[in-house]
């Protein structure tokens, strides 16, 4: 009987070997709409395994700009997190040549020109707008200097938030779900993508689900 | 029996063994993401969700190799392996981050007729990333198995062998476990070139 204990056990060992580690599915209520508001609606996500690079214009006052540097490492961080599969990377870049994505305070100059497609928000809004060479394309903000750029998508913080603890870093989260391509509201109060008063501090389980089906949605239009 | 003695042959020395192996896996781990009724919601635009392995990577181990018998040995080694975790889905193949792989393993080599080798192992393999994705809380520790097979040769006095080998072990990462998933099995499997210098038969 001892022989058999080792083929035995290699055999189980084997069959542990078929199943591979797992992620089980999501729940459909798990999952809020994110898709865009037109009709039909429409996939908004940046190709997987981008790296989506804001360029974050905190504007000359130190302490406003080094606020809004630290609400988008955090913001960043928390997105990023749930990438598991190196589907999207939100990063910083100072090169706005490079940048794919402005952050800014509103009512400051803005490094690219808004004229064509302008924000409409109060607290923080996140700006885009539909190309007018094809409905599969967003279009692209011109710098407001002159020169070539890639910005096609503009988030706008009321600088007024900052007195609020806390209240930024919160935003600035909140609307870097709007840039990896949630293009909705949650219904949900305790989803950090909830259309009213914000109190999740992090993306929700809800939320999680969210950017990771969309990730695996057939993009139907590209930032 | 007389394996579990590790009497070493009379007159013989432990030796240097050292291989060099590249290796890849099979699905590490995979995101089953789409429920029937998700699916029905959205429609066939919904993929079938990531998965993703570790990538064809260099490894290097070294140990001891003790004789036993003639024809049969134990090794003792401690390897490394450097990789990529790459990610496939509808989308594409991508690399997601660096990846490290490092095994200690007890191992028997029988020599069977003219080069031949068959050789059979257990230890443990961890795996070492960035503190991001699925290694942001790290990865388990894990015991594996090793089966391998190929033919040993005596090149200059030295004892060369070529081996196709395989390694079974469970993987998990107590991020998997928090977001709802569960540990599973892998393969790991490549070739590999050892030499134990000095070590001809």
């Amino acid at each position: 009987m001892r022989a058999r204990r080792g083929p035995a056990w290699l055999a189980l060992a084997l069959l542990g070997a078929c199943d591979s580690a797992a992620l089980a599915p999501r729940p459909s209520a798990d999952v809020y709409e994110f898709r865009l508001p037109t009709q039909p609606p429409l996939v908004l996500r940046w190709p997987s395994g981008s790296t989506i690079r804001v360029y974050v214009a905190g504007g000359d006052v130190a302490s406003e700009a080094a606020a809004l540097a630290a609400a988008f490492e955090q913001g960043a961080a928390a997105w990023n997190r749930y990438a598991l599969f190196g589907e999207y990377r939100l990063a910083s870049t100072a090169d706005l040549g490079q940048a794919d994505v402005v952050l800014r305070w509103s009512g400051q100059a803005s490094p690219v020109d808004l004229s064509q497609c302008q924000p409409a928000g109060t607290r923080a809004v996140t700006t885009f707008c539909l190309g007018t060479g094809g409905a599969d394309r967003l279009l692209v903000f011109p710098r407001a200097a002159g020169g070539a750029s890639r910005v096609t998508m503009v988030v706008t913080i009321l600088p007024s938030q900052l007195t609020i603890a806390g209240r930024v870093p919160l935003l600035v989260k909140h609307e870097l779900g709007h840039v990896l391509g949630i293009a909705r509201h949650s219904d949900e109060p305790l989803d950090l993508m909830y259309g009213g008063e914000l109190t999740a501090s992090l993306p929700s389980r809800r939320d999680q689900a969210t950017v990771q089906v969309l990730y695996q949605m057939q993009p139907e239009v590209l930032p | 029996m007389s394996l579990l003695l590790v009497v070493p042959v009379a007159g013989q020395r432990p030796r240097l063994d050292v291989r060099a192996a590249v290796l890849t896996s099979s699905t590490l781990v995979e995101d089953l993401l789409a429920t029937p009724a998700l699916k029905t919601r959205l429609g066939s635009g919904l993929g079938s969700g990531p998965r993703a392995h570790a990538a064809l990577g260099p490894e290097l181990s070294a140990g001891v190799l003790l004789p036993l018998r003639p024809g049969i040995s134990l090794s003792g080694l401690l390897g490394w392996q450097l990789t990529k975790l790459q990610a496939e889905d509808d989308s594409g193949t991508r690399e997601v981050q660096d990846l490290s792989v490092l095994h200690g393993l007890l191992a028997v080599d029988y020599s069977l007729r003219g080069p031949l080798v068959v050789s059979a192992g257990f230890g443990m393999l961890g795996y070492r990333s960035e503190a991001e994705g699925l290694f942001a809380s790290g990865a388990d520790l894990a015991p594996l198995v090793r089966i391998g097979a190929g033919g040993s040769w005596p090149v200059a006095g030295q004892s060369l062998t070529v081996r196709a080998i395989a390694d079974v072990h469970r993987f998990g990462t107590p991020l998997l476990r928090s977001a709802g998933g569960a540990g599973g099995g892998v393969l790991r499997y490549g070739l590999q070139v050892g030499i134990v210098p000095g070590g001809a038969r």
